[in-house]
């Protein structure tokens, strides 16, 4: 059922006209329901009728100050989370570090564009839609990285607590669901591969989002092993996977043949791959694409990798990313496609994907247990890591970027 | 004048005039000038300012103390000529060394020269850049255009917002 989105209605608090309809009409322009008062203490009361979902006030009011307005206003239970922005003619840093320590969502000082506000207005309640959206999501299930909590992780975490559950992963351009019932794995899906497969390649998935919806699952049951047994296939197979993914470069790399062109060296299984590989092509779908199980396909692509029999694509990140571009310029209704493409390419380039982040705290870690560590001390590193902090408060930061906008 | 906070940010190139350009795009004009650094202020009202100092990381300067530099920086823009190859390559591992030894943002940013024809469809001047990492976003920007400066500073800044959320 398509829901019907109510109209927000917005308060504005000023006693200078000459902002306030030029303000009210705008907003009104922009789908706005807008109430304009020019007194503090008469808006404190019409906002108790009102149920505003925002309030926009200046600090200097009549009567009542815009900052003890403001504190009114969200000591009624009501307004204990509506958004709240301010407005003034106050240039001093002071004035407007107040306002934001108070609480308030933004500080507009004036002069200011109508066109501004409506802007901010409407970044204000696209965030608090955003945020309700993932909270309401949050109350029936969980989300993440993959490269925080992996599948095994996911599985030992709904077993403890016996739950039914699907998950949802997402790797790449791949997305499997697994079935969980009283904290069993039942069942598994991903493109069409059978469920002990699927959730064998899915055990592999380091990297990629997962989404656990916590809901009753009435399925008929395809994965008889237990969980236990699962867990010990999957750690198997990630340690094996992990193993021989050493030395290949990362799995979203395009390879392509390299000029050895004859292949009597090579096993069968070697050679049906190399011939499956005509154009350039991500290690990954080179994988998924293959008729054999992932581990031994990975296998035989390092192995023609090592031999020398395909090679990460000569053409640079720059050129390589021209013909996207050039493929954007012919199709620029794929943007969010291409976008992650690129950011992909990019993200390969600069090598410093959170994976190696995780790598490199792994091997800090290590140094710092090592028996001889005393006699090295503490590495510049990790004190460096520890120096860095921001100097400024939020406030300044804020005021920086209203400047600089 | 009384400047009682103040952010540093380093502008890193090998370009030394993009790092010049960018300056002069955010800050107006170029305070300070030597053969390693140049150095601007924007300074938001009296008592809080940004400090720019903008680094060109050719031959002269090899052997820069990034250990001083980023011990009161709020991070990094680190901007590469988005067309010459050789310059992304002696740029990468520059944003490598600031991602594995500071816990600040980076914004990369790949310099386009003429925003008139770009090469780039204009959607891809990503307000929130392109994530790399958790601490580095990826954008396309044009030095010597205050509008393109300035959305790459408030990109860094945004991240910064972020990080203190």
């Amino acid at each position: 059922m398509e829901e019907i989105e109510q109209v927000k209605k917005i308060l504005i608090v000023d006693d200078d006209t000459s902002y306030t309809v030029p303000l009210r009409n705008a907003l009104s322009k922009g789908g706005y329901e807008v109430v304009c008062w020019d007194d503090g203490q008469k808006a404190l009361e019409l906002a108790k009728n009102l149920q505003a979902d925002l309030i926009i006030a200046e600090v200097e009011l009549p009567q009542i100050s815009g900052h003890d307005l403001f504190k009114e206003i969200r000591s009624i239970p009501a307004y204990k989370s509506v958004p709240f922005i301010f407005l003034s003619s106050q240039k001093r840093v002071d004035d407007r570090i107040k306002s934001m320590e108070l609480g308030a969502d933004d500080y507009i000082t004036k002069p200011f564009y109508v066109e501004e506000i409506v802007a901010r207005v409407d970044a204000l309640f696209g965030e608090i839609s955003q945020l309700s959206e993932q909270q309401s999501q949050s109350e029936t299930g969980f989300s993440g990285s993959l490269t925080e909590m992996n599948l095994v992780d996911l599985i030992q975490t709904l077993e403890l607590g016996k739950k039914s559950a699907i998950l949802k992963l997402k790797h790449n351009s791949s997305i499997g669901m697994i079935y969980v019932m009283n904290g069993e794995v039942i069942d598994a899906l991903l493109d069409d591969l059978s469920p002990e497969q699927s959730l064998m390649r899915m055990f592999t998935w380091n990297t990629g989002n997962f989404y656990v919806e916590m809901t009753s699952v009435n399925r008929e049951r395809k994965i008889n092993e237990l969980n236990k047994e699962l867990i010990t296939a999957g750690m198997r197979r990630i340690s094996q996977w992990e193993r021989i993914n050493q030395g290949l470069p990362p799995l979203n790399s395009v390879v392509i043949k390299t000029e050895l062109n004859t292949y009597e060296d090579l096993s069968g299984e070697e050679n049906e791959i190399i011939q499956g590989i005509n154009e350039k092509k991500k290690i990954y779908e080179i994988i998924e694409q293959s008729r054999f199980d992932d581990l031994k396909s990975l296998a035989i692509v390092k192995s023609l990798y090592q031999k020398g029999y395909i090679k990460e694509s000569e053409e640079s990140f720059i050129s390589y990313t021209d013909n996207y571009v050039a493929q954007l310029k012919k199709n620029a209704s794929q943007s969010k496609t291409t976008h992650e493409r690129v950011a992909s390419i990019i993200s390969n380039v600069f090598k410093n994907s959170v994976k190696e982040k995780k790598l490199i705290e792994e091997q800090r870690n290590e140094r710092r247990q090592l028996p001889d560590r005393r006699r090295y001390g503490r590495r510049r590193d990790d004190r460096k890591r520890e120096s860095n902090q921001i100097h400024l408060t939020k406030a300044d930061l804020l005021l920086i970027r209203e400047r600089l906008s | 004048m009384t400047i009682l906070r103040i952010g540093e940010v380093a502008i890193i190139s090998y370009n030394y005039q993009e790092v010049e350009e960018f300056i002069k795009s955010i800050c107006d004009r170029i305070d300070i000038r030597n053969d390693r650094l140049s150095f601007g202020r924007f300074e938001v009202n009296d008592q809080l300012a940004l400090y720019l100092y903008g680094i060109s990381v050719d031959n002269k300067n090899k052997s820069i103390s990034w250990d001083l530099i980023s011990r009161k920086t709020l991070g990094f823009i680190v901007i590469f000529d988005w067309e010459d190859k050789k310059i992304l390559d002696a740029i990468k591992p520059i944003i490598d060394y600031f991602s594995r030894n500071f816990n600040v943002p980076i914004v990369i940013v790949a310099s386009i020269k003429d925003k008139k024809d770009p090469p780039i469809p204009d959607k891809f001047f990503q307000p929130d850049g392109i994530p790399l990492s958790l601490n580095s976003r990826f954008t396309f920007g044009q030095t010597d255009d205050p509008e393109s400066a300035r959305n790459i500073m408030i990109l860094l800044i945004n991240m910064l917002i972020e990080k203190l959320s």
